[in-house]
């Protein structure tokens, strides 16, 4: 019976995590370049159950227990992963605001290193520096800041930034063979990678758009709905708390 | 069990911040849009657009979203003829300075000019315009200002130049200061102002008896509006769910 009570309250816990996820996700509905949490729920540890009972067929070998199956212990939540596919591209013919369709990230230079992100929200900043909306320098191809002469600037797909016909720099583009494992998470729209670039398959960059949130609506809503399972286990915890109760009361006044 | 150094903690806490920062970076957003929505029609008004950005934080309380920065849009309003000789819009970049009460110089898209008493060139508001003369001849039949920004007065059967006008344009105009009355100030993010002929070198023309209409886009704005109205119903939502949820675990124990 206590084995039952923490199965259940397990869930609930899990059940919390799960709303946390799912609030950040809602809450970034209209973050660009927001990459959703996707979680998933594992069974937690088992423990063989056993029946001793003299009319059953015994377990070869063990005359007194026969082997029933399993019985889980609960359930916990698994790591976090990052939903690394493509979000919706937004067009709005802002200059300087870019998309990448593909797998590909912008590098940006931060206080605390270098970091990736999606969000192609860009302006040109009083040292005519190509900066994000935070001021963090947006890197070209070798790594380093890119200073945009006089000019509206155009770019190519491949991220040749050109002025007046006059090239000025390649966006830099960064990859990764394996993203959900290589880039955190790190806020304000980046991600950080510890091995650095592993790949070259960038994608396309596309002036003009910005993409947005990769969560997808239908499935938050549902998931919304889902909470359900939060008061079903408050339930069970409830149910083996008043046979618990009744047991000792039962035992007490024997 | 979930890795505990993960920033996302499961606590009631954490999760109502984080619908919170989403209900709040919604409503600031929706107060961005309401006044673009209510500038729809005003000369030379640029719109605002909103920057979302994810945050991600071990401080319980403080994850979920924000709105970074609030961004102007400068592209280029409609242009809406007038029968002033005295109003003016700027076909391309750049802006008209202004002189305010206190000395200082203020930068403006808004050509609503007109004379008055004293016969200088003035805003809506009697901020008179920047130009290298002062005041305007008595007695003149009409008055003009050429694309290059050469102001001439027709007097006595001849036209007759008086003066010229100059343009003023910043490295990041999207970082200027807005001062109300459709009056911008230099900032740190603009960067210096920069000074320059109309016409030529990238600044814009000058185009009289024409006004610069608002760049507000209704459409857009209107799907915004539902947009960011969704969102905050979708969070109020969560909110709502996770009260029911911690309402559930207090009863666990009656």
């Amino acid at each position: 019976m206590i084995k039952g009570f923490y199965t259940a309250a397990s869930a609930m816990v899990a059940g919390l995590h799960r709303q946390n996820v799912l609030a950040q996700n809602i809450a970034n509905l209209d973050t660009p370049g927001f990459r959703q949490i996707l979680m998933a729920a594992d069974d937690w540890y088992v423990t063989p159950i056993t029946q001793a009972k003299d009319d059953l067929q015994p377990v070869s070998g063990n005359n007194t227990l026969r082997k029933l199956g399993y019985l889980g212990l609960g359930m916990e939540t698994s790591p976090e992963i990052t939903d690394f596919t493509q979000g919706a591209i937004k067009a709005t013919e802002g200059e300087m605001d870019f998309a990448i369709q593909g797998a590909g990230f912008f590098r940006i230079q931060t206080p605390d290193g270098e970091r990736y992100t999606r969000d192609g929200s860009f302006l040109r900043d009083a040292n005519n520096q190509l900066v994000t909306v935070d001021g963090f320098f947006v890197l070209d191809d070798n790594g380093q800041p890119i200073t945009l002469p006089e000019g509206e600037p155009s770019i190519d797909e491949a991220g040749l930034i050109t002025t007046d016909g006059q090239q000025v720099a390649t966006l830099g583009l960064a990859a990764f063979t394996d993203p959900e494992t290589e880039l955190v998470r790190a806020g304000l729209n980046t991600f950080t990678a510890a091995g650095g670039i592993t790949s070259t398959e960038t994608g396309t960059v596309q002036q003009g758009y910005l993409e947005m949130s990769n969560s997808n609506l239908v499935s938050l809503m549902t998931q919304l709905a889902g909470s359900k399972a939060y008061e079903a286990n408050q339930r069970i915890v409830q149910m083996q708390d008043e046979m618990l109760g009744k047991t000792i009361g039962t035992l007490d006044s024997l | 069990m979930a890795d505990n150094t993960s920033p996302m903690v499961p606590t009631f806490t954490n999760l109502f911040g984080i619908s919170r920062s989403s209900l709040r970076a919604r409503l600031q957003n929706l107060d961005t849009i309401s006044n673009d929505l209510a500038n729809v029609n005003t000369t030379g008004y640029k719109s605002v657009r909103g920057n979302f950005q994810e945050l991600l934080n071990d401080s319980l309380q403080n994850s979920g979203t924000r709105l970074e920065s609030t961004q102007r849009i400068m592209t280029q309003g409609t242009m809406q003829s007038s029968d002033s000789p005295y109003n003016m819009a700027i076909q391309g970049n750049g802006f008209f300075a202004v002189t305010l009460p206190n000395g200082s110089t203020a930068y403006t898209r808004d050509g609503t000019f007109g004379l008055d008493a004293d016969r200088k060139i003035v805003t809506a508001d009697g901020y008179p315009l920047v130009w290298s003369g002062t005041q305007i001849p008595e007695d003149v039949e009409s008055f003009t200002v050429s694309p290059q920004g050469l102001i001439s007065v027709y007097q006595d059967g001849e036209w007759t130049d008086i003066g010229t006008m100059k343009l003023y344009r910043f490295a990041n105009p999207t970082g200027l200061t807005a001062n109300g009355k459709n009056l911008f100030l230099a900032s740190d993010a603009s960067g210096a102002v920069l000074e320059g002929d109309p016409g030529v070198n990238g600044y814009g023309e000058v185009i009289t008896k024409m006004v610069e209409g608002s760049n507000v886009n209704l459409a857009e704005e209107m799907t915004d509006m539902v947009v960011t109205q969704r969102s905050y119903q979708f969070s109020m939502r969560v909110y709502q769910q996770t009260d029911q949820m911690l309402g559930l675990a207090l009863a666990l124990r009656r």
